[in-house]
């Protein structure tokens, strides 16, 4: 067909389709809106008491010649994502992966944004290797997504933290090895801060971090159950 | 109250182009309009920001694409089935030609789709379709060259099969 036969046909195809729109009362629609910010509303309160909670700090000792001992605190993990979210990122995907398990993982609203985070494990179309991903949406003032992938064979390799929407507000994220217990994010000038290593899932040889929103932070350490050091990002030379 | 005002010009002036948009991306009127109306119920609730957007209608269209991607994924498996079933009745006052654009449309993958439409559709330049999707212009022109050879392949396939149906 010719391409400008094409323009022609899907111009009226369109056109033909919105032609049977039936667009219900501009009312509707407002009352619709309002009803939605009230439900978001009502998870923000929910995500704040959550992250409250989750922010008892144990101080560290005032000398100031030893180490300060890490804040210890627990992920916002305050909603689980909506289903459809698993679907979205199956589709941003499927041009890359083969074989894929999507786990939705957390979710919440923070600095305007409302964000949804997933791990994604599958086969590359393009090496033929097992690839872990961790993808995040934000809907809000950018309504956007990111993700970052590893080879599953290089477990050792420790994620970037990663913040959606690049708020101040927003947690911090990003995948850890397999073996990994606990993630100390730090900070120069600032006690530094831990917060547990989560399960993604069965077939996933990797773990992942979520961190309350915490400013400041340049570096992080992966430690195992004995508070060992496995992996650091940046890594060491 | 010009806010308002301005809000209900702007929907009244592009709901209907957006579901028609919307609509050839999802193969459902139904679905369609359910996420251009989520759009705008987002768009309400933002409209003293967005009304000051260049083309606030990006948006909106951008936030019915996500919406009607996240949809589809889950409609597809029921897609699945009924395309076992058989395909559906033409409508009347419906040319041939028209069918076959829409049956081809909907044998192309999502993403093709998605070019197709804001490209041809919306009449979008290569660069607001691809600020639109987030992609470099380069991957747009690529997917818009072998979106047009999929729909071609399929258009002459259909056209086979009505020429053996007829024969």
């Amino acid at each position: 067909m010719r391409e400008d036969e094409l323009q022609r046909q899907m111009a009226e195809l369109v056109a033909d389709h919105a032609d049977r729109a039936m667009p219900p009362p501009v009312a509707a629609i407002r009352n619709r809106g309002r009803l939605r910010r009230a439900r978001l509303a009502s998870g923000a309160v929910l995500l704040i008491a959550a992250v409250a909670v989750g922010l008892v700090a144990v101080q560290g000792p005032l000398d100031r010649r030893t180490t300060p001992a890490p804040v210890v605190t627990q992920p916002p993990r305050p909603i689980q994502p909506s289903s459809g979210f698993a679907d979205y990122v199956r589709g941003r995907f499927d041009d890359m992966l083969v074989d894929m398990t999507v786990v939705t993982l957390a979710s919440g609203k923070a600095g305007g944004e409302d964000w949804q985070l997933a791990a994604v494990r599958g086969t590359s179309l393009r090496s033929h290797k097992a690839r872990v991903c961790m993808m995040h949406k934000t809907d809000g003032r950018s309504h956007g997504y990111g993700y970052s992938c590893r080879d599953e064979a290089s477990n050792r390799v420790m994620d970037r933290m990663t913040s959606g929407g690049g708020a101040k507000e927003m947690p911090l994220w990003g995948l850890v090895p397999e073996g990994t217990a606990r993630v100390r994010l730090l900070r120069p000038g600032a006690s530094p801060v831990e917060v547990p290593a989560m399960e993604i899932g069965p077939r996933f040889r990797r773990r992942y971090y979520l961190a309350p929103p915490t400013p400041g932070v340049r570096s992080l350490l992966a430690l195992d159950a004995q508070g060992h050091e496995i992996a650091r990002f940046p890594p060491v030379p | 109250m010009r806010s308002d005002g301005d809000f209900e010009a702007f929907y009244q002036a592009s709901y209907h182009r957006l579901v028609g948009q919307v609509t050839v991306l999802t193969g459902s009127n139904e679905d369609a309009e359910d996420a251009v109306q989520e759009a705008f119920a987002r768009a309400s609730t933002r409209w003293a920001r967005l009304r000051d957007y260049d083309a606030p209608e990006a948006w909106v269209r951008r936030v019915a694409f996500n919406l009607a991607t996240s949809g589809l994924r889950r409609a597809r498996r029921q897609l699945a089935a009924l395309a076992r079933l058989g395909a559906p009745a033409a409508e009347p006052g419906r040319s041939t030609d028209r069918l076959a654009i829409e049956a081809g449309l909907r044998r192309l993958p999502f993403h093709y789709r998605q070019v197709l439409v804001l490209y041809y559709g919306a009449d979008l330049p290569v660069e607001q379709v691809a600020q639109q999707l987030r992609l470099p212009t380069g991957t747009v022109k690529s997917r818009l060259a072998r979106a047009r050879a999929a729909l071609g392949v399929h258009l002459e396939e259909g056209q086979k099969e009505r020429g053996h149906a007829r024969g």
